[in-house]
């Protein structure tokens, strides 16, 4: 007799589909076919659109909703990342966006009933020159200001954190200090999309991979839809979340999105035991390191030095990351890199991610989010669904409107970043 | 990793002897990046010092042509004007 496919993951659920070698899951996500008209269309299967379009169906009752994805979910940007979550930016905008995102991951292996093996296991940003030093002070002091937890921590603290940090007479800086979030930490990427994906699809989400959007259409200033490799979608609210693929979506109708695309790498060693239980971010070598729970080491860098789709990634990129790591671990100089990648990056001109309306009534875009957009999946989601829905977090991307490059208002976070890309 | 000759001082190097200087057009006419054949300007940075024009494909990445500033070719195939 066939049984009721499991939908949970709970541990009787994992014993009971253990005893019949687990046959009996059900597909994370089906594979839906595009029905010809939605409420919403959400163009870009990234941690971005799916979490908004699942923040959409479950707080704001919008389930007539589909994701369309060029690729396969997971492919993109949402798996070419280093996994840091942070929230210790420095202007009150970012630590807005970013710390509703941070205080959403605490509780999100609950809320889509999926381990995204978040661990805030606290996250140093060193100092090796006085410069830096006073911008993490200053930093501190605004993150202070708006309540986010952070601090300076003296060279003692840091290698009390660091063992393994270079400190012998050989280093070739001097160590002024860090910046110091506990609650810092990383996730595991592939998870966060899975989840959204799969809530979303639970909540009657259509989920289409292989299916690109070719361009946008437009009714008389209103978007009426989208036109696809799998035929026209028509919807009355459509929502760009396709990273550095958003301005050519966009140039069509005029509207010119400041976004360059850098191809970013990355890198995966083998896995040792463990030896890195924080997070290590250091600006002064252009290098961000940290240890999975697998035991390897995840490691990056500064962005390629030309732009380009190519997501090949240039050799000097990697000699300056392995560089910079060993700069701060210099015992790591025999362990062996089994991965790496290249993700293409939407910068911005002040790395500040650009969501909201754009041109026609019902677009929006929600893109730009360049080196550091895993972090904030869950806190863009929440508040771009929010906008979309005239809900009460839409304040929180408010100043992250594409008006700001013509008003002046830029939100400089590029002297804050961890790497100067 | 790209290897970019010099239509000045004809130097061949990899691409960490230049600097991209963004996509080939008058200051005030940015234009977009997207995919397909790009035109940007590119600094002789450790040869001769010049600017030049450099022609790619922001996907592939295979370079189509350089020149020197005054000296734009017409377009190359697949590229949109």
């Amino acid at each position: 007799m066939p049984r009721r496919p499991t939908r949970r993951y709970t541990l009787t659920s994992l014993l009971r589909e253990a005893r019949r070698q687990h046959r009996g899951w059900e597909p994370a996500w089906p594979k839906a076919e595009p029905k010809s008209s939605y409420e919403v269309i959400v163009v870009g299967g990234g941690g971005h659109g799916l979490a908004a379009a699942y923040y959409l169906a479950k707080l704001h009752g919008i389930r007539n909703i589909t994701v369309l994805e060029k690729g396969w979910l997971g492919g993109g940007n949402a798996a070419r990342n280093t996994t840091i979550i942070r929230s210790d930016y420095l202007r009150p905008e970012s630590m807005a966006l970013y710390g509703l995102s941070h205080s959403l991951f605490e509780h999100l292996s609950t809320e889509l009933d999926f381990n995204v093996l978040y661990s805030p296991r606290g996250l140093v940003e060193l100092a090796y020159t006085r410069q830096h030093m006073e911008r993490l002070a200053r930093t501190a002091d605004a993150n202070t200001h708006y309540g986010i937890r952070s601090w300076m921590i003296p060279p003692d603290e840091v290698r009390k954190l660091l063992p393994l940090l270079d400190d012998g007479p050989h280093r070739r800086y001097p160590l002024y200090g860090g910046l110091w979030q506990p609650r810092g930490g990383i996730a595991r990427h592939d998870a966060v999309v899975w989840a959204y994906a799969r809530m979303a699809a639970r909540l009657g989400i259509d989920i289409v991979e292989n299916c690109a959007v070719e361009r946008i259409e437009t009714i008389g200033g209103r978007v009426s839809g989208v036109r696809t490799s799998r035929g026209v979608i028509s919807a009355d609210i459509v929502l760009v979340a396709a990273a550095a693929d958003t301005p050519a979506l966009l140039a069509p109708l005029g509207i010119s999105l400041p976004v360059e695309p850098v191809a970013l790498q990355a890198f995966v060693s083998e896995p040792l035991k463990p030896a890195l239980d924080v997070v290590v971010i250091a600006g002064d070598v252009e290098g961000y390191i940290s240890q999975s729970d697998k035991g390897e080491f995840v490691i990056g860098g500064a962005t390629d030095p030309s732009p380009g789709y190519s997501r090949r990634g240039a050799f000097a990129r990697i000699e300056d990351t392995a560089a910079s790591l060993l700069e701060l671990f210099p015992s790591l100089s025999r362990v062996r890199m089994m991965r790496h990648w290249a993700g293409t990056v939407d910068i911005t001109p002040d790395r500040s991610p650009i969501i909201g309306p754009a041109g026609p009534q019902g677009l929006y875009v929600n893109c730009g989010w360049g080196t550091g957009g895993f972090k904030a999946i869950p806190g863009s989601g929440y508040a771009t669904a929010s906008l979309l829905a005239g809900g009460k977090a839409a304040h929180v991307i408010e100043p992250f409107g594409l008006d700001r490059f013509r008003q002046g208002r830029l939100i400089e976070e590029s002297a804050a970043s961890a790497v100067a890309h | 990793m790209l290897l970019i000759t010099c239509p000045v001082c004809a130097v061949t190097a990899e691409e960490t002897e230049f600097s991209c200087g963004g996509p080939y057009a008058p200051p005030g006419h940015g234009r977009l990046y997207m995919r397909g054949v790009v035109r940007e300007w590119w600094l002789c940075e450790a040869g001769c010092g010049s600017w030049f024009g450099l022609a790619r494909h922001s996907v592939n990445q295979r370079i189509l042509g350089v020149w020197a500033a005054g000296k734009e070719p017409p377009p190359f195939p697949g590229e949109t004007a």
